[in-house]
């Protein structure tokens, strides 16, 4: 693999929040949320209202397709209320309507819209591949090189971008070079994932050729999984259902790890005596990822759909309302965590909704996991005296929902 | 939590949160579903951990037992857990 064939400013333009490409989930968001979300966790678990509004956004912002101007939408901010909502997916449900898989090659018809049984199988035939014990397997096949040769092409300069340079390409490279896709054309799929037309026209040829003759890949697991259907019989999947599955997995795959390794690293950097002690002792570097991931989850907000008429932690909830559950806020309630504001890397682990919650609990979260580590790890063997760049900018935490940060300007050596 | 904990594997989802919070307790199979390898691999407050962590409910501390590690329930669907953390 080579990585200097990626475009340093066409990355730019995709992976910074700010950019045309992700400023319509509040990219432009600038103001830190915590403050504003603990008044409203500590008014009420329940607000009628969005997210980004009750946090006082002056725009129109979207996360996965919402808000829908048809629906009343409410949102919850404790972690009890988000625990209850996660944990009883009969009330809240991951979508407005029933999903047929068939009926098309679109993110709507993959799984995380998916509930019940139907979400159970569809999520069995790609868990295997994504449990802990396979860490090792996205590390040797992917991950570890793309690591490398993205080190390989500043480590002379003495000087770098993280966001740009280094977070931003790893998890994308990963989840295409797990597809089969070479790494000259990851930036090409990454700028048109919202086009699933486009997307599917380029992974055609790919599944027409594992179909033929499968590899040691993720597109092979997909076209060799057979799934049990409701009544018993079972099938391999269609065309439209491998590019459902697909697209999720490139949307969440491409969009998530880059800023979540961006905020564990500027924590960091901004904690050098902390980062000192990761690198002489890098058993550190998983309660520091964990505590990363409580303190500052990329992405904020997921959101559940009401199927019946109920009171919620003191509020009426009405039947086909949408609830934002923010994950962000539950993960520093003060009634679970201690002093949940400080970054705290000796807290006692225990889980929070980075990921999410319930049964679709994100499918990735062993493999961010893994690129976090092997990347930051990476970093701290190869660039001795590893320190923010006094001069530039320090790196900001922007964005509503989704949030990363500004720039990372590093100096080494 | 007294006892030992069990896994349901009709509810478990094989998302692998006990195996972050108790690794030396949790393995998947074949079917990534969660098994127990080692009734005494973590602390009993490891484990409550990942009983709590568990997204589908799928594990739960089952009563009696005591703390007795060799005793009670079969070695691949059960581990014992100290009494009083």
């Amino acid at each position: 693999m080579t990585t200097a064939i990626l475009d340093r400013e066409r990355i730019k333009t995709l992976f910074d929040l700010r950019s045309a490409a992700n400023v319509w989930t509040g990219g432009d968001f600038e103001a830190d949320p915590y403050p504003i979300w603990a008044k409203l966790r500590e008014s009420a678990p329940v607000h009628e209202g969005t997210v980004h509004k009750l946090t006082g956004y002056p725009g129109e912002a979207m996360f996965q397709g919402l808000p829908e101007a048809d629906r009343p939408h409410f949102s919850a901010f404790t972690y009890a209320a988000l625990d209850a909502a996660y944990r009883d997916s009969e009330t809240f449900a991951s979508s407005g309507s029933a999903v047929d898989p068939t009926s098309g090659a679109q993110l709507e018809n993959s799984m995380i819209y998916m509930g019940g049984d139907q979400h159970r199988r569809y999520r069995g035939l790609v868990q295997p591949s994504f449990v802990p014990a396979k860490a090792q397997w996205w590390l040797i096949n992917w991950i570890q090189e793309a690591v490398q040769e993205l080190i390989n092409n500043f480590v002379e300069d003495g000087r770098a971008e993280l966001n740009v340079d280094f977070c931003a390409a790893i998890p994308v490279l990963t989840i295409t070079g797990s597809f089969g896709i070479p790494p000259e054309e990851a930036l090409d799929l990454r700028a048109v994932l919202q086009d699933a037309p486009e997307v599917v026209r380029r992974l055609a040829p790919i599944v027409a050729a594992r179909r033929e003759e499968p590899k040691d890949d993720l597109i092979s697991i997909l076209v060799q999984a057979t799934l049990k259907d409701e009544d018993g019989v079972t099938h391999h999947l269609s065309d439209a259902e491998i590019y459902a599955f697909a697209l999720l997995l490139l949307n969440a795959g491409s969009g998530t790890t880059w800023k979540q390794m961006g905020i564990t690293l500027a924590a960091l950097l901004q904690r050098p005596e902390l980062l000192a002690q990761i690198r002489e002792d890098r058993a550190l570097l998983r309660p520091a990822i964990e505590e990363s991931l409580r303190w500052v989850p990329t992405d904020p907000m997921f959101s559940r759909y009401v199927t019946r008429d109920i009171e919620f932690f003191g509020t009426e909830l009405p039947k086909g309302a949408v609830l934002h559950l923010n994950v962000a806020s539950a993960n520093r309630d003060p009634a679970r965590w201690d002093n949940p504001d400080e970054f705290d890397i000796t807290r006692k682990s225990r889980a929070s909704f980075a990921f999410g919650g319930g049964p679709h609990i994100c499918l990735g979260m062993h493999v961010a996991r893994a690129e976090i580590r092997a990347g930051i790890s990476a970093l701290l063997d190869r660039l001795p005296n590893l320190r923010l760049d006094p001069d530039a900018e320090a790196p900001r935490f922007i964005g509503l929902y989704e949030r990363g940060v500004t720039e990372i300007p590093v100096l080494f050596g | 939590m007294a006892g030992h904990v069990v896994v349901d594997r009709e509810l478990c989802l094989g998302s692998g949160m006990c195996l972050v919070y108790a690794p030396n307790t949790f393995a998947h199979d074949e079917q990534s579903k969660a098994i127990i390898v080692d009734p005494a691999g973590d602390s009993a407050e490891d484990v409550d951990t990942a009983v709590d962590a568990c997204p589908v409910g799928a594990l739960s501390w089952a009563p009696g037992e005591g703390t007795d590690s060799a005793s009670g329930g079969t070695p691949s669907t059960a581990a014992h857990g100290s009494t009083g953390v």
